[in-house]
């Protein structure tokens, strides 16, 4: 068996190009992964969002809604540009905006009438995000404008009607408006200055940020280095058929040699440069990343790893021993991986799966393999905690090669 | 040294090997001849451990072949129809895979590889890939790697296919030596003259069956005096059976579209008949005569050339 193991190890390293190409998909991925997450220094980058505003009432409250939009964060996220009456459609049917904002004549009179009035909020079919933020923030603007008008009714009510009916006010008239707005600070104050909840606010650091992004890296690569590992074991499982096709394989097997060793040492040859690959797309993680690992969890990871490594060879030669060509096994096993990965949680979340889908992510093997070494490297569980994980992972181990063993022999004597 | 009884083999209804019995005395090269899909490769494989017949029996020096008695392979040697070795390793290297799944190993392994490279004239280029070679390189090398271990019976599965006449003729001398050496061989191979020239004992194969077996001329004498006119042409049975009650001595063996196989005995006058033929008419493209020879046993014995 070792001879056999040797002299495919031997050709690997004569020919190392395809097995190169193989890992290199998994790390060119990982470090296009440590890039975007690892090394990030801004924090959550906010999107950018083009919103038109069409005026047609020009007033005090009016401009007071717009210049909201040019506020601190809300200036960073809205790139807001004020056109001229019926221009504003145009700007979304051009694709140059988010959303078209109308404020409509006669809005700062309703709302200080405290009569129903509207805002008309056109969106762009054609963007999904930009939109739907846009109409979250008019409507907490239309909220807020709504009590502040509720709250001071009586003060705004008389300065209404002074000024419809008098040109100029009188100071008994200002005085008992100062009366009134100083009553309803006294009535409101405490709400309104002295919270009796107070939000207190902290800017994250750099270093937790860094963490934070660091944790989704890490998670992310569980899922990816364990979906990569399945396709290069394909890769490599097709010299199955090659060894075949070049009556190499034939020649071992009228040699003293048993179809039991030379099936073995496949698997083992197999198990070998999976976890290579699987080690340096980690070691990558590790060493160039910076991806945390605490100490005490560096043994259950590399023993996770292995389990995982081995099982997926069980799986991927149970496949190879199912399939009855080259073709075939090059059209149905990586839609079957991608499948294995999606259910598994390797490519999206599994909460992110329809509640079906969710249940059947059990049934993939890559779900044993990614959810263990989340919760090994981002909950910090140890092995005891992975039990079921682990079983699991063994069984694969244990019944796909046997059962492949079966079937690649019974094809060997045919 | 090798003894096949009853030995049958089907895949899927097809009877691939069918009840055949042969021995093979030490030293002896046995060939076994045969054209595409007769069975020969089946029979070798059965012999090798690699399928279970469905029937049968294999002996070789005294013991039972089974698949699983693995450790009796130690005195089989077998060089395949393909060139089953590995193009990205060298010659080299190719060799000493080989050699060491028959246990060798150490000193006995290198001077076995070198001496193996001398006499298939490959030393200079060990050390390529094989992947460079040309193809009767390719051939020579897949030869020697069956012959690593010294084995007392060589299988040899049609080891000069697709080969230039100068490669084949390097082949067949490899084998000529080889077998001085004390090696027994079992040749196959659908090329006539390479049996005439190599074995000494041959067995005609087809449909999985052994029509004849001896030496090149117990075979002959089947035919007995027989030869083979083949004749081209718009000729049905019917056009020829005029001739036949004729000459006494004048047989249709097979007809086959345009093409009708007739044997007489040398007996007859060859020149009468053609002459009758011609003078009755008969639309002929091409008219062949072969004296008795090995492939006019094969012509007798399968209805078709061996090249059918």
């Amino acid at each position: 068996m070792w001879i056999l193991l040797k002299k495919d190890l031997l050709r690997l390293i004569k020919q190392p190009a395809g097995f190169l190409f193989l890992i290199a998909v998994p790390i060119v991925l990982s470090s296009l992964m440590g890039l975007i997450f690892a090394n990030s220094e801004h924090g959550v980058i906010l999107p950018h969002i083009a919103l038109v505003i069409e005026d047609h009432d020009d007033s005090l409250l009016s401009g007071l809604l717009k210049n909201a939009f040019h506020q601190e964060e809300l200036g960073e996220m809205f790139d807001v540009t004020e056109v001229d009456k019926d221009q504003g459609r145009a700007y979304i049917e051009q694709d140059k905006a988010a959303a078209l904002l109308i404020i409509p004549a006669g809005f700062s009179d309703s709302l200080l009438a405290l009569t129903p009035t509207e805002l008309i909020l056109v969106k762009n079919p054609s963007l999904d995000f930009g939109p739907k933020i846009v109409e979250e923030m008019v409507h907490i603007l239309a909220e807020a404008a709504d009590r502040i008008v509720r709250i001071g009714e009586e003060p705004i009510t008389t300065i209404r009607n002074e000024l419809e009916n008098n040109e100029r006010m009188t100071d008994a008239t200002m005085a008992a408006i100062a009366v009134m707005i100083n009553q309803l600070m006294t009535k409101t104050g405490s709400l309104i200055f002295d919270p009796p909840i107070t939000l207190n606010k902290q800017s994250v650091s750099e270093n937790e940020s860094n963490n934070s992004n660091k944790s989704l890296f890490a998670s992310t690569l569980c899922g990816i280095a364990t979906m990569c590992l399945f396709f290069i074991l394909n890769g490599l499982a097709v010299d199955y058929f090659r060894e075949r096709e070049h009556y190499t394989m034939y020649r071992i097997l009228v040699s003293p040699t048993s179809s039991f060793d030379y099936i073995l040492s496949k698997y083992v040859y197999l198990f070998f440069a999976g976890l290579i690959s699987f080690l340096a797309v980690w070691s990558l993680a590790f060493f160039v990343w910076r991806i945390p690992i605490p100490l005490s969890q560096v043994l259950p990871f590399c023993l996770m790893l292995v389990i995982i490594t081995s099982s997926s060879v069980g799986i991927i030669s149970l496949i190879y021993s199912l399939v009855r060509s080259r073709s075939q096994a090059a059209a149905i096993i990586p839609a079957l991986i991608i499948v294995f990965a999606l259910l598994g949680g390797a490519m999206i979340p599994i909460q992110a799966l329809p509640p079906f889908f969710e249940r059947l992510s059990i049934f993939s093997p890559i779900y044993w393999g990614v959810d263990g070494l989340q919760k090994i490297l981002l909950d910090q569980q140890g092995l005891t905690m992975l039990a079921s994980h682990i079983m699991i992972l063994i069984l694969l181990s244990i019944a796909c090669p046997t059962l492949s063993l079966l079937l690649q022999r019974r094809r060997i004597l045919r | 040294m090798l003894k096949v009884s009853n030995l049958t083999k089907s895949f899927d209804r097809v009877l691939a090997v069918d009840h055949i019995f042969f021995h093979i005395s030490i030293g002896e090269i046995f060939g076994f001849l045969g054209p595409n899909g007769a069975g020969k490769t089946t029979t070798i494989n059965m012999i090798c451990g690699l399928l279970n017949p469905d029937a049968g029996e294999i002996e070789l020096d005294g013991q039972v072949l089974t698949p699983d008695r693995t450790g009796l392979r130690h005195k089989l040697g077998v060089v395949p129809q393909e060139i089953a070795l590995y193009e990205e390793l060298n010659a080299y290297e190719n060799l000493r895979f080989w050699g060491r799944l028959y246990d060798l190993s150490g000193n006995a392994l290198k001077g076995r590889i070198h001496e193996l490279l001398q006499l298939s004239g490959l030393a200079e280029r060990a050390r390529d890939r094989v992947k460079t070679y040309s193809s009767g390189m390719k051939r020579r090398l897949n030869m020697i790697a069956g012959l690593l271990h010294r084995p007392a019976l060589l299988l040899l599965d049609e080891p000069t296919v697709g080969i230039d006449p100068q490669g084949r003729h390097n082949i067949l001398d490899s084998v000529r030596e080889i077998a001085a050496q004390g090696t027994t061989i079992l040749y196959t191979t659908h090329y006539l003259d390479e049996a005439e020239a190599l074995c000494d004992r041959l067995a005609i194969i087809d449909h999985g069956r052994i029509l004849a077996m001896g030496t090149e001329g117990e075979i002959k004498s089947i035919v007995g005096e027989n030869a083979i006119i083949r004749i081209t042409g718009d000729i049905s049975k019917e056009d020829i059976e005029p001739l036949t009650s004729r000459f006494a001595h004048l047989k249709i063996e097979s007809q086959k579209e345009r093409e009708l196989l007739l044997s007489f005995s040398t007996a007859e006058r060859a020149g009468d008949i053609i002459e009758a033929m011609y003078a009755s008419g008969l639309d002929i493209e091409n008219l062949q005569i072969k004296e008795p020879s090995l492939d006019s046993a094969f012509i007798k014995l399968t209805g078709r050339e061996l090249r059918d």
